[in-house]
């Protein structure tokens, strides 16, 4: 496997569990529904997946690690390991995966303490949004200057929200025990649809933005270069989710308090996840494919 | 008024992205390189010198002047202007062809690597 590809599959896990941290705890603290005085339901629901994310943010990040070290020094990861240390005391993305190792033990401590503390997901998004933010920092965009980095983060955060938010309808409806569910789950709709509308817009703006500071204005650059044709597969899968996401929003939502409508619903959301899913994956392989020179 | 809205935010990111610092290309390619890629010299360098469009990292940064029989005569490489140029020391160079190698690694962690020659015509002094 190419030091690109395996770069890519080893952040695929990473990027994807940060962004679902954040943008589920971010919805959980901004906009779930609960009655006035009293704790959301959909705490206790997700503390349990917190963990798990937190669990797989502490078993991809030795691996993309090393991994990243062996492609920096060209050697294998046996070699690699001797250069660990030096890489992050010497190099500006070795200083950064400090930060983000000291971020996932932050993320793993409050993790588990979610279920019995009403500012934990306020914390947990907190320290998700630190993750994101070094990884904005160690990016194409950091050689590009801070207003890039502000949208490479931007971009990372809209993903993120929208993910989270779709994730945790659809983790409310599946392990939620709620009566009468169709009542919960058409004021969550209403409040997911918001936040993936501003969501995608954000992406489409920002993204936007990297996108022709990374080819130009030059439409052969897309065509014609590894990049571009990652970007491709990219805008291609997040078309994909924004095209269910709207056929969720303009046809299913209208007619969610019938019971059909509810679980073509919630199965659809499932689909788009996946797709958004995709779209994490190609985002780590297009942050470490080189942009066109 | 709010159209009018819309196509003012969209004016202002367009803005935004012309305005935006033209900085180098992320991962690290040569700007610039002295000798230049394949020239002819009539007389030898006193050192290899290139310069990247990003800052590169000291710690992975390698240069290497191989002659004709594969010999590196280069000396330990150095970083410096700001992270974005690499440059290593050569002894005087007999007339002939040399081959420069350098593989770099850049701020945001991607690897580069290339080579190219140039030739010493002249008879050292």
């Amino acid at each position: 496997m190419t030091p690109i590809g395996a770069n890519a599959l080893a952040q695929w896990p990473i990027v994807a569990a940060q962004a679902i941290i954040f943008g589920t705890a971010a919805f959980e603290v901004a906009l779930a529904p609960r009655d006035p005085g009293a704790r959301s339901p959909l705490l206790r629901e997700l503390a349990p997946f917190w963990i798990g994310l937190a669990a797989v943010l502490i078993a991809a990040a030795p691996v993309a690690l090393l991994t990243q070290v062996s492609a920096m020094a060209a050697a294998p990861w046996r070699t690699a390991i001797a250069f660990v240390p030096e890489v992050l005391r010497e190099t500006h993305g070795g200083r950064l995966w400090i930060v983000r190792l000291i971020a996932i033990a932050a993320v793993a401590a409050v993790a588990f303490r979610c279920a019995d503390h009403d500012r934990a997901p306020a914390a947990l998004a907190a320290f998700a949004a630190v993750l994101i933010l070094a990884g904005a920092l160690s990016s194409h965009a950091y050689d590009w200057g801070l207003f890039m980095v502000a949208m490479n983060f931007l971009h990372q955060a809209a993903a993120s929200m929208w993910a989270g938010a779709l994730l945790a309808l659809c983790y409310g409806e599946y392990f939620g025990d709620r009566d009468p569910a169709a009542h919960w789950i058409h004021e969550v709709a209403q409040r997911v649809s918001t936040a993936a509308g501003w969501s995608v817009g954000a992406l489409f703006a920002t993204g936007a933005i990297l996108t022709v500071r990374a080819l130009g204005f030059d439409s052969s650059r897309l065509l014609y270069s590894a990049y571009g044709r990652a970007l491709i597969f990219k805008i291609a899968a997040f078309a994909a989710a924004v095209a269910v996401g709207g056929y969720n929003r303009y046809r299913l939502m209208p007619n969610v308090r019938e019971r059909a409508s509810r679980r073509t619903l919630v199965r659809l959301v499932a689909v788009e996840c996946v797709f958004i899913l995709g779209v994490f994956g190609l985002a780590a392989m297009l942050a470490n494919t080189p942009p066109v020179h | 008024m709010l159209y009018r809205k819309n196509i003012l935010t969209i004016a202002a990111l367009c803005a935004a992205i012309m305005l935006a610092p033209r900085m180098a290309s992320a991962h690290a390619f040569p700007k610039r390189e002295n000798p230049a890629a394949g020239a002819t010299l009539n007389s030898p360098p006193s050192q290899v010198t290139i310069d990247f469009d990003a800052p590169i990292e000291k710690l992975f940064a390698k240069l290497t002047v191989l002659d004709s029989s594969g010999r590196n005569l280069a000396s330990e490489p150095v970083v410096g202007d700001a992270g974005k140029r690499l440059s290593a020391a050569l002894p005087l160079l007999k007339p002939g062809d040399y081959k420069v190698a350098w593989s770099v690694v850049c701020r945001d962690s991607h690897r580069t690597e290339g080579s190219y020659q140039f030739t010493v015509s002249g008879s050292p002094h």
